[in-house]
């Protein structure tokens, strides 16, 4: 094929290229913020991720819940098609009893002063190997703003990075970017724990060594200025090599970063009575109260 | 009269095309995301970067595999942590490499399938490493994935791309 009838399509090729390397390159703003863009590619989506989310849920559970039982005996199959049912409701009703559980956790949670919670459902995760972020059902219009903490009843998930309108990116712990300000929670002394990619986190920057062992809780220092303190992180698993003078230490996150489903959110200014129509309205039931 | 209808059916059909590549694209990168979050597994795939490659391979426009992977570098990009643009430029490239390759060369055969799969996978790979190494503070401290992550997630590509290659063989045979 000769060269000249190329010649469009590397035009094409090269002004694409060319406004990709000037968004990679526009800043991000301080204080940082979302930019239009992304806001509007993330409110897009988020219509299409709710939906593809319900229907794994529903198809999931169907599988799980009835289509397994399709090969059993044909002289049982009434009986199974009832039990069949009775599962699913039963499963139904366990899965709805444990998330007003879960919620019901998030309500009694004890919130850091000055800050109020708004519950978000996870809906999405992240679509590239080398990120540990997920996608929230709640944005700028529900309060949320960039580098707002999130966390579950049992512990700090990490925090907010882009805001759209109606969904959010939380960047996890365990991203290789994320990094937090812990304190151990009984010797007080401080550190830094940091994403690597893995499960768990890594504890980083801790000049007394005699303070540090296995099982050691650790809590936020506040030092980071994002997260408020005394938020539980995690729990030292194992006591890392010295390296430079300091000692690290593997730590095991409280949070399931791996298995979330729902997560509160830290904002200022947001009241109990929006945090209790938040949860109602996630479980879709009648009141929790 | 004909010449306007036959005008107004092309252009609906021009639209129902854009359209269904739409559709498909956000169904890819929402499944990247549902997918990867419900099932583990899943996060070793690069789907959006295996249609790319698929599109461009089958399809053979290179101006329509620049728009495909910018959009679905972009919509990538948006929902995850990375800077905006960073898989949008990668994929644009990847997307017209294959398209252009699907031009030129016979691809065919299942062992350039396999090689091409490989190949655009580390390239992905390492144009995003060098991009966001260019943003960031340093490559050490933003891909900490090990070499042996991307061989694996190379190896998953390369199997369900010619997986999406043997079925549109075998859907096309039947056509025929």
């Amino acid at each position: 094929m000769p060269l000249e009838s190329n010649k469009p399509a590397w035009f094409a090729l090269v002004t694409v290229l060319f406004v990709h390397v000037l968004l990679i390159a526009l800043p991000s703003g301080d204080p940082p913020r979302t930019g239009l863009v992304r806001t509007l590619i993330i409110d897009g989506l988020t219509p299409f991720e709710k939906l593809f989310d319900l229907t794994v849920h529903t198809t999931v559970s169907l599988w799980g819940d009835y289509i397994a039982l399709v090969d059993t005996e044909r002289e049982n199959r009434m009986l199974q098609d009832e039990l069949s049912e009775m599962r699913m409701q039963i499963d139904s009703n366990r899965e709805q009893v444990l998330e007003a559980k879960r919620l019901r956790r998030l309500l009694d949670l004890e919130l850091p002063s000055g800050r109020e919670g708004v519950v978000a459902r996870v809906i999405g995760g992240d679509t590239t190997l080398v990120r540990h972020t997920v996608t929230v059902d709640k944005g700028s219009l529900h309060g949320l703003y960039i580098d707002a903490p999130v966390m579950t009843a049992d512990g700090v998930v990490g925090r907010v990075i882009q805001t759209a309108h109606l969904a959010s990116v939380i960047q996890l712990l365990s991203d290789a970017e994320s990094a937090i300000g812990v304190i151990e929670r009984d010797n007080r002394v401080q550190g830094l724990v940091r994403g690597d990619g893995s499960s768990s986190l890594t504890l980083e920057h801790v000049n007394d060594d005699t303070a540090m062992a296995v099982g050691i809780d650790l809590v936020t220092s506040g030092t980071d200025r994002i997260y408020p303190k005394g938020l539980p992180v995690g729990r030292i698993i194992e006591i890392l090599p010295v390296q430079d003078l300091t000692r690290s230490a593997r730590i095991e996150p409280f949070a399931a970063l791996g298995r979330l489903e729902e997560v509160l959110i830290l904002i200022e200014g947001w009241g109990t009575t929006e945090l209790i129509e938040d949860l109602e309205e996630l479980r879709g039931k009648g009141p929790l109260l | 009269m004909t010449t306007a209808m036959n005008a107004t059916m092309n252009r609906y059909g021009s639209l129902a095309t854009l359209a269904k590549f739409a559709f498909v694209s956000v169904g890819v990168v929402v499944a990247q995301g549902i997918l990867s979050l419900k099932f583990q597994v899943f996060a070793y795939f690069d789907l959006p970067l295996i249609y790319c490659i698929y599109y461009g391979f089958t399809l053979a426009s290179p101006k329509g595999s620049i728009a495909i992977g910018s959009a679905m570098g972009l919509m990538q990009d948006s929902l995850s942590g990375a800077a905006l643009g960073v898989n949008g430029f990668s994929k644009t490239l990847i997307g017209f490499v294959a398209a252009t390759a699907g031009t030129r060369f016979d691809v065919d055969q299942t062992i350039t399938r396999i090689l091409a799969l490989v190949a655009f996978t580390f390239s992905d790979a390492i144009l995003k490493v060098v991009l966001e190494a260019v943003v960031r503070s340093g490559v050490a401290e933003v891909y900490t994935v090990s070499p042996g992550t991307w061989a694996l997630s190379a190896a998953f590509n390369t199997l369900l791309g010619l997986v999406l290659f043997a079925y549109r063989s075998r859907t096309q045979n039947a056509a025929a």
